[in-house]
């Protein structure tokens, strides 16, 4: 019994490099959508891309900057996708943030992010 | 908080940051103050930030020019006629989103100050808004020209890939004409004083970034030093956000990084100096190109010696378009709001047609401009005033029957020293300075 805590524990702990477990409906859209809109310069594990090198979630990630979920969605409100911003919609961006903060462990895969709670995520 | 409170505390960690943070800080610092603003912006507590519009990277309303990522906008050249670009029409190349007064309140102008400082200089002085504007100015009409533009006919001509060159779709259109009013650097010279071994300039945005700033050699500014200067009017008006308010360089003739917008600080100094807008950006790196010489004793800002690759650009070349869309069809990316669909040819009415375009070659200035059909014979096009001197661009025509079908124009400008547009230029990864003779493809019906 104590083992299985601490292993389900363990797996909580260690859920930083990829979503793992149930996803919920918004974080499984957001792995679609990152296939096909973010993969091609980010990479298909969001560690190294044709574009851009630095990993955007898990070791080495600089994410840490923006504070909070709110701020990472603001950044990729303005800022992305690279090349036309205006092709993704706020939701389809909240899907796409939601899954990169279960990829990097900031919040649980079956989790949903919203506006109003996304201020009080930290993103560590 | 009321709305007041916090535009106050948004006020005091910017200033705080600027004075004293870390890059990451003044990154973070676009996020935060947007949501200051946005949440300002709403009065009652309690209400939801997802009503408040989101920040835009460029501020100036972008329906008149092509939308190709997030900090650029290029302009829609087969819809030019005027001789001066309107504002709502000029391109624009950031390297970050616009950063404003809102944000930085330094950028206002009863807060901006200009540093000019550096072991080279006697005197060095701080400027604020109202002292700039009361030195001599003059004004000058120049076309400006993002290093980039151009660099469609790498992947569209020859045939190179997105890996092999790389950078925005700016297409034809990173390149407009205005006038510029500035205190030439000759005036600020004579005001500071430069000691004789004096080296570079360099020119930089403490606001825009952590890391936009440009080296000019200091012979090079001499050259230009009546020419070039600090830049508080464009086309009449006080800058716009967009365009570098409240003030910014102009280098005429030079590629539009050289004029550094949101200008905080111009320091002279006895070294060469290296940062990422002369060795990891807008330089030639390619199998033509030498890597510049540098040493152990020169000035590196942000990057080592192992991002020396390549020369810096610097004039731009002479380049000639006609006010039609070009064909993409190899290019990595189409710009969204493009007026063609991937490989699609625009369509030109049967018979007699005047083709119309534009011309530069800012270094020594356009002598003539040729355009020929199907790979015939150059014949001449006709040159139309106004043209006030080697900085202006000039608008050209010439007559065509055109014939159903599809047909392939091309143009090519040759300047005051002789030199024309080549068929080809050589590779350089960064798709620098592009001035091949451009081909466009259209369809006759």
């Amino acid at each position: 019994m104590c083992l299985a805590v601490m292993t389900a524990v363990l797996a909580l702990v260690t859920a930083g490099a990829s979503a793992a477990g149930p996803r919920s409906a918004q974080v499984s859209d957001g792995a679609r959508l990152y296939a096909e809109a973010c993969a091609v310069c980010h990479g298909d594990d969001g560690r190294a891309g044709a574009g851009y090198q630095t990993p955007i979630w898990g070791q080495g990630a600089k994410i840490p900057r923006f504070e909070t979920a709110l701020g990472l969605f603001e950044y990729n409100q303005m800022m992305m996708p690279f090349d036309d911003p205006t092709k993704l919609t706020d939701d389809e961006k909240w899907a796409i943030v939601a899954y990169m903060l279960a990829n990097h462990g900031a919040i649980p895969a079956e989790a949903e992010l919203r506006p109003e709670n996304a201020a009080s995520v930290p993103i560590r | 908080m009321s709305d007041q409170r916090h535009r106050a505390e948004a006020d005091r960690l910017a200033q705080r940051v600027l004075r004293a943070g870390t890059n990451t800080e003044r990154r973070a610092l676009f996020v935060s103050a947007a949501a200051f603003a946005a949440a300002g912006a709403l009065g009652a507590p309690g209400e939801t930030r997802a009503q408040a519009a989101p920040r835009r990277a460029i501020v100036k309303d972008d329906s008149r020019v092509l939308n190709i990522g997030a900090t650029v906008r290029s302009g829609t050249s087969w819809n030019f006629t005027t001789f001066m670009t309107p504002v709502e029409e000029f391109y624009v190349r950031n390297h970050y989103p616009t950063p404003t007064a809102e944000q930085r309140p330094v950028l206002a102008k009863e807060n901006w100050k200009l540093k000019i400082h550096g072991v080279s200089v006697e005197r060095p002085i701080e400027l604020g808004y109202e002292d700039l504007l009361r030195l001599p100015s003059r004004t000058i009409i120049a076309t400006m020209e993002c290093h980039g533009n151009g660099r469609t006919l790498f992947w569209e001509q020859d045939g190179l890939t997105g890996q092999q060159v790389s950078g925005g779709n700016w297409v034809l259109g990173a390149v407009g004409q205005a006038e510029w009013q500035y205190v030439p650097m000759s005036e600020i010279f004579a005001r500071v004083g430069v000691k004789p071994n004096a080296k570079t300039v360099l020119f930089w945005s403490g606001v825009d970034g952590n890391d936009m700033g440009r080296p000019m050699p200091y012979a090079d500014v001499v050259a230009l030093q009546h020419d070039m200067g600090v830049c508080f009017a464009m086309n009449g008006n006080p800058l716009t956000p967009d365009h570098g308010a409240p003030v910014r360089m102009v280098v005429p003739g030079w590629g539009g990084t050289a004029s550094i917008k949101w200008l905080t600080e111009i320091r002279i100094t006895d070294r060469r100096v290296w940062c990422r807008l002369n060795t990891r950006g807008e330089v030639f790196i390619g199998p033509d190109y030498a890597r510049p010489e540098f040493s152990a004793d020169d000035e590196f800002i942000g990057v080592t010696a192992e991002d020396i690759k390549g020369p810096m650009v610097t004039w731009m070349p002479p380049k000639s378009f006609i006010t039609v869309p070009l064909v993409l069809e190899k290019s990595p990316s189409v710009p969204s709001n493009y007026p063609l669909k991937r490989g699609e040819l625009p369509r030109l009415s049967a018979g007699q047609q005047l083709l119309r375009g534009y011309a530069w070659a800012p270094q020594h200035g356009v002598r003539s401009v040729e355009v020929r059909i199907d790979g015939g014979a150059w014949q001449p096009a006709t040159i139309r005033p106004p043209n006030l001197g080697k900085y202006t661009w000039v608008r050209f025509d010439i007559p065509w029957n055109a014939t159903p079908g599809q047909h392939v124009i091309e143009t090519r400008t040759t300047d005051n020293s002789g030199t024309s547009q080549p068929a080809t230029v050589p590779l350089n990864t960064l798709g620098m300075a592009n001035c091949a003779i451009p081909k466009f493809r259209v369809e006759v019906v």
